[in-house]
């Protein structure tokens, strides 16, 4: 899941030298906190959201194929 | 090429959204031409509704055929990294038609679950796959996105249950007589149901109601 979220972040910004995933686990599920340059924070966001619901909307779907709970952070 | 439709409302707003949405258009793609102001008259007598002629202009960013195969490869670069990073083995086929590249999302082997999880609940996932897409795709190729995509042709099957649905719905108020409320639905469900209906002969439909409560009405021609 990490290496998907680090990819659809890479595909949509403009510096992907500076995309970072950390992956944060307890027994709940599995955190994923996505880092981006702070030109680029618009890029995963979209308007109104949008392109962050969608990221979110994949990765769960790629995470409930391995049965597990997930959840994006995008931090600033 | 130029499509141009009439249509009648009470108000000319209403005539020219009726119109839009059956164009399938927004109001900067046309030219809207009103035959005819609207009267209220009195007590219903003289009344006459607002008549419009909205013509679709040929849009200006019509791609070209190398441009839209290019939109298809970059669309289908793009999830065929992200299927494998979901562990998936599936195929994409990328079809240009209409001045719109599909591409579509073919399981390699039997994997249904696999493409039941990518298309969702109500489509949700396939509708997020749509979107990055078209992100994508506009920031690789700086034009608007021409692609739609799709997972084992669901948004087909999805079209056909609907013209089936609205098909039904259209003969029997032909029979009935009575109007018959559909459910909500967005602006290209209710384009596919005015197109289905207008092609059962003694109903008309519109539209009523606000996003995203929008629903298609179906009545007896008057």
């Amino acid at each position: 899941m990490r290496e998907l979220l680090e990819y659809l972040a890479k595909e949509l910004v403009d510096d992907p030298d500076a995309v970072e995933v950390t992956e944060l686990s307890d027994d709940r599920g599995t955190l994923l906190q996505l880092r981006v340059g702070p030109d680029d924070m618009g890029k995963v966001i979209g308007r109104g959201g949008r392109t962050a619901r969608a990221i979110r909307t994949v990765v769960k779907a790629a995470a409930l194929r391995q049965g597990v709970h997930a959840a994006v952070e995008i931090l600033d | 090429m130029d499509r141009e439709i009439e249509r009648s409302a009470p108000s000319v707003e209403e005539a020219v959204e009726a119109a839009l949405e059956e164009l399938g258009a927004s109001e900067q793609e046309v030219t809207v031409e009103v035959l005819q102001e609207p009267r209220s008259g009195f007590l219903g007598v003289g009344a006459q509704p607002a008549i419009v002629r909205v013509r679709l202009r040929a849009r200006r960013e019509d791609l070209s055929e190398d441009e839209l195969e290019e939109q298809g490869e970059v669309a289908a670069d793009f999830l065929e990294g992200l299927l494998a990073r979901m562990g998936m083995s599936a195929d994409v086929d990328v079809e240009i038609r209409d001045g719109t590249a599909y591409v579509e999302i073919v399981a390699e082997g039997p994997d249904e679950e696999d493409m039941g999880l990518l298309i969702g609940r109500h489509g949700l996932t396939l509708e997020a796959l749509q979107e990055l897409t078209r992100v994508v795709v506009g920031r690789r190729t700086g034009a608007r996105c021409r692609v739609v995509v799709d997972v084992e042709d669901y948004r087909g099957r999805q079209r056909a249950r609907l013209v089936a649905r609205a098909r039904e719905a259209a003969q029997r108020v032909a029979r009935t007589g009575r109007e018959v409320e559909l459910e909500p639905m967005n602006a290209y469900e209710r384009k596919v149901v005015h197109d289905t209906v207008a092609e059962v002969s003694g109903v008309t439909s519109s539209s009523r109601g606000e996003e995203p409560e929008r629903r298609v009405v179906i009545r007896r021609r008057p």
